[in-house]
């Protein structure tokens, strides 16, 4: 009798178990699962995009799209080709879905989508979730038709694994659904994986990767407004299997690459994952991309971030009709003495030649000690458009003036020094004006406060004088300006001197960046529309089409650039990340 | 082939006259535009059919001498390029003109006088000055050659390119004497070496300063000379006008221009040329009247003549883009045609170019398929600002055959074999992709054959 | 001399045109394709390849006279030391860069001609090039160069290929301006080729519409299917050429590399163009000059020897002949910039089978200088007449508009 009852007890316990377990791992808990939960652990790259109504919702109403509507050449596009098959597949969508395309999008991915990239096999994975199994359950026979149709009328292929059903749409292509999710993939052990996952729960997913964990943290949440984008990638292990190698090499070919970017490429072959967030709205754009930072990864190239201290970058200089500024650390001379640490033989030779021809510009004085050495850390570079009322002759083409800025480390060795180096270089572009044809550079000196200047301007030959359109040696009047410790090379002297009148700020706003740059897209559109008739005249040349027909497609460029309104990108490192932030601001469109 | 001298030189000048054996008919027609121009289209040609070919001639040469609304747009055009002061670009605008201008027989002469007085922008770099004597070429094109001759001689960008930019009493410089009798006017044998000296003797103190031309007395020898039997205290321009005045001017001329109109071989002899010289000297000197007599005359549409020249670049190129009603990138043709052999303000030395068997050989017969190859794999390449498909269908063309048919009836001046069509048609079918790149296929592949590079 | 097949001139008359011709099956080969076939096996033509070297070489560094006392006393930072020098003979040596030309040297594939230049020198860079490319002074007319000039002297091969080929991005040399004949610029191997998606179809139409004889009354048009007959058989020379080309020998990766490796390709593809010209800038050394004539200097020399060496597996190497000049030299003793300034006479090279090799002509004598500068002890138009005269096999009295005595420097 006992044995009997402990029979009975046991397997009632059992199957109380089993009810237990089964109501843990049943569908309600598997509806909740998240995508990170459903991917293996050996994804090396991962995204997902959240709020994608929010994203349809911009494109279909901004002024821009209806801009483009109201042109005929853009309505004419859309019947053509593939356009027309695009919107066949859009109409084929619908009728599927049973909404407008741009709620069935929203319905069939407010749970987010994700796509990731596994390491293992370099399969690829796309999970979309619901919140209304329906409205995957329709998704589902839109692709299956969409493949049937591809493949020429053939069904594809079904199969089975653990009672969830899996489709070949081709070779290289498989879906799958589970409830709530859709998911497709190249690889059918990735697929057994994820549905693995979402049957049995944790294993060893992505959520229990410790350096996804990490990251995930660091990511920026994800806002209420605006579609966005949060990605991650396992750099160290992209490198491993060879993706991109040109990006981890350890010295570069190209010198203005190594300028520009030495310090990132450096920090990216230490690091061990990076991250980026995209977000997406009315008012426009932002990126960030984090990746950890550690000192000891710089080396070499220290000199790029600042040694012995992380440097950060002087003030963009700020001035009326700005264009674009930049401002960057950058200790140029140090870069220059070690390019054999840091450029390909290939890129030594050239600079050893380079070499050569500077060290003669420069009078004998060594180019890499001695010009380089002489200033500061600090760039400053600074464009803004040209205003030629009053000024004659003034130039046919109108470009904008530039100007840069440095520190000397000794102004009073260096000041000399530079002033002759100007004077030499204006002296050998008029020796060889003659023969070229060009005008001449007339040098002077002139004061300004405590400033001085050092002024070449071109001098127009008698009949030029008053012309209106003048070559385009008339967009400059270089001009070399010292003021206290600061000297500016400029294209024209008016920007010098309104550079050198300017209070400079006691402290950088820049604190933890070592490079920004800025750029207003209004008054790019100014600069070109004030070149409007060379555009034009270029458009015609290159397209062989009527003065009308270039004019109409450069009035539209014009309108189009008054969709933006202004750009900024900033690099700030600290001690124990490095974040590339680039800010993208739209405008109303109003054409001025 | 000495069937070409046997012509009897009378009637080889006197107008010609369609017969039931030799009509009117579009081939002629599309000849006549070939050679005066660089093609038409078939709406073109069909109305020129419906009139006499010395009506078609008197329009061509009368239209091209007034100005209209295209000429003050091409000019604005080049004023702009000529803001970036790059000569190419300025190659690329003539070229724009090239195709779009209704004065085809102006920009034709005008590219004939480029040659004749060549000068090349590599070593006078300077865009201004190259396109101030491109405009004096064309308004002078079809205008009267002592103009054309005493202006040339005083154009900067030409002294400048002979070395000519300087000319002392002390060292008279020979160059632009010799070139002017022997390359612009007599031809070499018709004046000696003394001629040569003292007509340098003549053009002393004629010097470029600052972009401009002007005299220096200073520098100019003012004593008495002897050139070609004449002697006198002559000047520049008294040293044109006896080299204009010499009897030899016009058949020099006129077997350029010959050669230049009518066929590259054999040469014609001195008595075939002699009345299209005689017209030119009793016309004083006025290139519009010759070149009618010409245009209109019996050997120009005779079987001496069709078919009888190999198109240079320009014609080429610009003849297909024109028959078709075509337009492209026209910086990409510029720099093609300077491959090929005839970059537009960059003619090879003071000699022009030669022309006839000297623009052929392996590199530009593969240039001249290559280029076709690129302008119509480019997508700013339209016909009559459509797709070559839409082009060809509003014109009634649909199918293969029609279309080899049409090319063939708008671009070649030789009929093509069966066996040419059959294969033509082979490449057709064989080709993958679309209708669009099927018929560009199409066409790359007939511009291609020998049979397309005769004008 | 004996035409060595090359194992791609051999598979290129296996395959289309020129097996055809050689078995004789199939249909009646056209006439013009025989002459095409005839034409390419025949072709033993010599060949000049002309490198220049454009700023003015230091030659004194080139050809080291290292035991020369007044070289190391005119030269103390610059000076080569005889450590260092690649060896000759006991009077001077090569640049230790130069390891690929000391090589040939051994060889006997190298001739240094030593103090080369002309009477009154020109330091002016345009000045002198235009010297060396014309042999005319700036008083006399200048219309064509010297090389033009002999183009213009051979018979001529209209519709043919091209006699002479440019390569490069820069603008062409006067030497090669002629009166009558143009030469191209080319930039690559591709503009030899049909381009285009649809070249393949392209080829084979026109190969397969051109008749088999000449049938046409129109001359123009016959001569128009014969010269579209040999520019494809030439393009697919080019083509079969590039694509098969196996070379044992390893080209550096630069510039002056490619270019040559280019025109080892074309070469061997059987063109008949009979001169090649390429240009090597940066020389006008003024200031810092030890680091960048020395990265000058072995990018040339490893370039020509690598070129000669490939001519020579391919077959091609009795009859090429790479001659390297400079507009002129430079000054003996070194300025203040660690450089040198313009000088006068410099050494000229000629690599390739065919020569007598060695030195020729005297070390420079540092003692009795010009101004400064080294002496010419043998004019460069002696050296182009050499070339003219026995390699090029063409009367060099019209060309060069005086009489020169050859030098011993073609076997």
């Amino acid at each position: 009798m006992n044995l009997l009852t402990t029979k009975i007890l046991w397997s009632f316990c059992l199957m109380t178990n089993i009810a237990f377990i089964g109501v843990c791992c049943g569908a309600p808990s598997q509806k909740e699962r998240t995508a990170i939960e459903l991917l293996p652990k050996s994804i090396i790259a991962y995204a997902k995009i959240s709020n994608l109504d929010e994203l349809t919702k911009l494109i279909l109403e901004h002024p821009l799209r209806e801009r483009l509507l109201s042109l005929p050449e853009y309505r004419a596009a859309l019947k053509s080709g593939p356009f027309k098959q695009l919107q066949l597949g859009l109409a084929a969508f619908e009728g599927s879905m049973e909404l407008p395309w741009d709620q069935a999008v929203t319905k069939l991915t407010d749970g987010g989508i994700t796509l990731a990239l596994d390491g293992s096999q370099g399969g690829f994975v796309v999970l979309l979730k619901s919140s209304d199994e329906a409205t995957i359950d329709r998704f589902r026979s839109f692709v299956l038709a969409l493949g049937q149709l591809q493949n020429g009328g053939k069904a594809a292929k079904e199969g089975d694994y653990r009672k969830i059903t899996a489709y070949s749409l081709s070779d290289q292509l498989k879906m799958a659904q589970m409830g709530h999710w859709l998911f497709l993939t190249n690889k059918s052990e990735l697929g057994k994986a994820v549905i693995d996952q979402y049957l049995d729960g944790t294993h060893d997913s992505l959520q229990s990767n410790q350096q996804f964990q990490h990251a995930l943290a660091k990511m920026e949440s994800v806002d209420a407004q605006g579609g966005s984008l949060a990605a991650y990638v396992d750099v160290a292990a992209m490198q491993k299997a060879g993706i991109a190698k040109g990006m981890f090499s350890e010295k570069l070919d190209n010198i203005a690459a190594e300028v520009v970017l030495g310090g990132i490429l450096a920090n990216l072959r230490h690091a061990p994952y990076a991250t980026a967030n995209l977000k997406v709205n009315v008012e426009g754009a932002r990126l960030r991309l984090v990746t950890p930072h550690q000192r000891d990864w710089e080396a070499p190239r220290e000199y790029f971030f600042g040694a012995p201290a992380l440097a950060s970058a002087p003030p963009l200089i700020e001035v009326k009709e700005r264009l674009f500024a930049l401002s960057a650390h950058r200790d140029l001379s140090q870069m220059w003495l070690r390019a054999g640490d840091l450029l390909t033989d290939k890129a030594n030779d050239s600079l050893a030649k380079a070499d050569t021809q500077l060290t003669t510009f420069f009078s004998g004085r060594d180019f890499g000690e001695d010009i380089l050495g002489s200033l500061s850390s600090g760039i400053q570079f600074v464009a803004k458009t040209q205003d030629f009322t009053g000024i004659l002759p003034s130039p046919a083409i109108k470009l904008p003036t530039f100007a840069i800025q440095f520190a000397m480390k000794n102004p009073a060795e260096t000041q000399p020094e530079l002033r002759r180096v100007f004077q030499s270089f204006a002296g050998f572009f008029n020796v060889t004006s003659g023969a070229n044809g060009r005008p001449q550079l007339d040098v002077g000196m002139e004061s300004l406060g405590k400033a001085q200047l050092i002024t070449a301007s071109f001098v127009p030959d008698r009949a030029q004088r008053d012309s209106e359109a003048a070559p385009i040696f008339f967009n400059f009047s270089p001009t070399l300006a010292f003021i206290g410790d600061r000297v500016i090379l400029s294209s024209s002297l008016k920007l010098a001197k309104e550079l050198v009148m300017q209070e400079q700020p006691a402290e950088s706003p820049l604190q933890t960046s070592n490079t920004a740059v800025t750029l207003d897209a209004s008054v790019l559109r100014t600069i070109l529309a004030a070149n409007k008739s060379q555009l034009v005249a270029s458009n015609m040349l290159s397209k062989g089409q009527s003065q009308d027909s270039a004019e109409a497609e450069i009035g539209l460029l014009l309108e189009l650039i008054t969709f933006l309104k202004d750009a900024q990108l900033k690099l700030d490192t600290t001690d124990s990340q490095m974040q590339l932030s680039l800010d993208l601001h739209l405008g109303s469109g109003n054409a001025k | 082939m000495n069937e070409l001298n046997s012509v009897d030189p009378k009637w080889a000048w006197l107008p010609f006259e369609p017969t039931s054996d030799q009509p009117w008919n579009q081939t002629l027609a599309a000849h006549l535009f070939r050679r005066a121009g660089f093609g038409a289209d078939l709406a073109t040609l069909d109305v020129a059919v419906k009139q006499s070919p010395a009506e078609v001639v008197e329009q061509l040469v009368l239209r091209n001498t007034e100005a209209n609304d295209f000429r003050a747009a091409a000019d604005t055009l080049a004023e702009t390029v000529l803001a970036g002061g790059d000569p190419k670009q300025l190659s690329a605008a003539w070229v724009y003109r090239l195709l779009f201008t209704p004065n085809q027989l102006l920009e034709k002469m005008t590219l004939f006088w480029h040659g004749h007085f060549a000068t090349g922008a590599e070593k006078v770099q300077d865009a201004r000055m190259m396109w101030n004597q491109n405009q004096f070429l064309r308004q002078h094109a079809l205008g009267d050659f002592h103009e054309l001759t005493q202006k040339i001689s005083q154009d900067p960008a030409m002294l400048v390119y002979l070395d000519s930019a300087i000319n002392r009493k002390a060292h008279p410089n020979e160059n632009f004497a010799r070139e002017l009798m022997e390359l612009f006017c007599l031809g070499e044998g018709n004046y000696g070496e003394k001629d040569v000296l003292e007509l340098a003797r003549c053009f002393t103190g004629w010097e470029v300063k600052g972009k401009q031309f002007r005299k220096n007395r200073y520098q100019h020898d003012s004593e008495a000379k002897t050139i070609l039997g004449q002697s006198g205290n002559f000047d520049g321009e008294d040293g044109v006008r006896i080299v204009l005045e010499q009897p030899q001017l016009e058949q020099f001329l006129a077997r350029k221009w010959f050669r230049f109109f009518v066929c590259d071989e054999p040469q014609p002899s001195a008595e075939l040329l002699q009345p299209l010289a005689d017209a030119f000297r009793q016309h004083d000197l006025q290139v519009a009247p010759a070149l009618t007599m010409l245009l209109k005359s019996n050997i120009f549409f005779s079987k001496h003549a069709l078919g009888r020249k190999i198109k240079s670049p320009v014609e080429l190129m610009l003849g297909t883009l024109r028959s078709l009603q075509a337009t492209t990138n026209t910086q990409l043709l510029a720099s093609g045609l300077l491959a090929i052999g005839q970059g537009l303000f960059y003619p090879p030395n003071v000699k022009g170019w030669d022309g006839g068997r000297t623009w052929i050989n392996s590199s530009t017969l593969l240039g001249r398929a290559n280029l076709f190859g690129k302008i119509l794999e480019n997508s700013a390449t339209r016909f009559d600002g459509k797709s070559l498909t839409e082009a060809l269908r509003n014109l009634g063309v649909r199918t293969a055959d029609t279309a080899i048919g049409h090319f063939a009836k708008c671009l070649l001046a030789v009929p093509l074999s069966d066996v040419t069509k059959s294969e033509l048609r082979q490449t057709y079918q064989n080709q993958t992709g679309d209708e669009e790149q099927k018929l560009r296929s199409l066409l790359h592949a007939i511009t291609s054959l020998p049979q397309s590079q005769l004008g | 001399m004996p035409h060595i097949c090359s194992s791609s001139r051999r598979r290129f008359l296996q395959s289309s045109i020129g097996g055809a011709a050689a078995i004789g099956i199939g249909t009646a080969v056209p006439a013009c394709f025989t002459q095409a076939a005839e034409h390419t096996v025949a072709s033993v033509e010599r060949i000049l390849i002309v490198v220049q070297m454009s700023g003015g070489n230091d030659g004194l560094n080139t050809v080291v006279p290292y035991a020369d006392d007044a070289y190391k006393a005119a030269r103390p930072k610059l000076g080569i030391a005889a450590s260092r020098v690649l060896k000759c003979n006991d009077d001077v040596g090569l640049h230790p860069s130069m390891s690929g030309l000391h090589d040939l040297l051994q060889d006997g594939k190298l001739s240094v001609v030593q103090a080369v230049g002309y009477e009154q020198p020109n330091r002016s860079h345009f000045e002198a090039m235009d010297i060396w490319h014309t042999c005319r002074r700036k008083e006399e007319s200048r219309a064509d160069g010297w090389l033009g000039r002999f183009l213009d002297s051979q018979p001529a091969k209209l519709g043919g290929d091209v006699p002479a080929l440019h390569l490069g991005r820069e603008q062409q040399p006067f030497a090669i301006a002629s009166r009558s004949i143009r030469v191209p610029t080319i930039k690559e191997l591709a503009e030899f080729q049909l381009q285009g998606q649809d070249r393949q179809a392209l080829r084979s139409l026109l190969s397969n519409s051109l008749p088999a004889v000449e049938t046409e009354s129109n001359d123009l048009l016959n001569f128009l299917q014969s010269s579209t007959t040999s520019a494809l058989a030439a393009s697919q020379r080019v083509t079969a050429a590039s694509q098969d080309y196996r070379s044992d020998v390893k080209y550096p990766e630069t510039e002056l590399s490619r270019k040559l490796r280019v025109i080892a390709q074309l070469i061997d593809a059987g063109l008949n163009t009979r001169v090649y010209y390429v240009q090597l800038d940066g020389f006008d050394t003024h200031a810092q000059q030890a680091a960048t004539h020395e990265v000058l200097l072995r990018e040339w020399s490893d370039a020509v020897s690598a070129l000669v060496r490939d001519l020579h597996i391919q077959g091609h190497g009795e009859r090429v002949c790479v001659m390297t000049f400079s507009e002129f030299g430079r000054r003996v003793a070194e300025n203040a910039s660690e450089g040198t300034d313009h000088g006068a006479a410099g050494p000229m090279f000629l690599c390739g089978g065919g020569l007598k090799g060695g030195i020729i002509g005297q070390r420079p004598n540092l003692t009795d200088l010009q101004e400064g500068d080294v002496k010419h002890e043998i004019d460069f138009r002696q050296v182009y007449a050499s070339v003219i005269r026995d390699w090029m096999k063409a009367d060099p009295t019209p060309i060069l508009g005086h009489s020169y005595d050859s030098l011993p420097l073609f076997a």
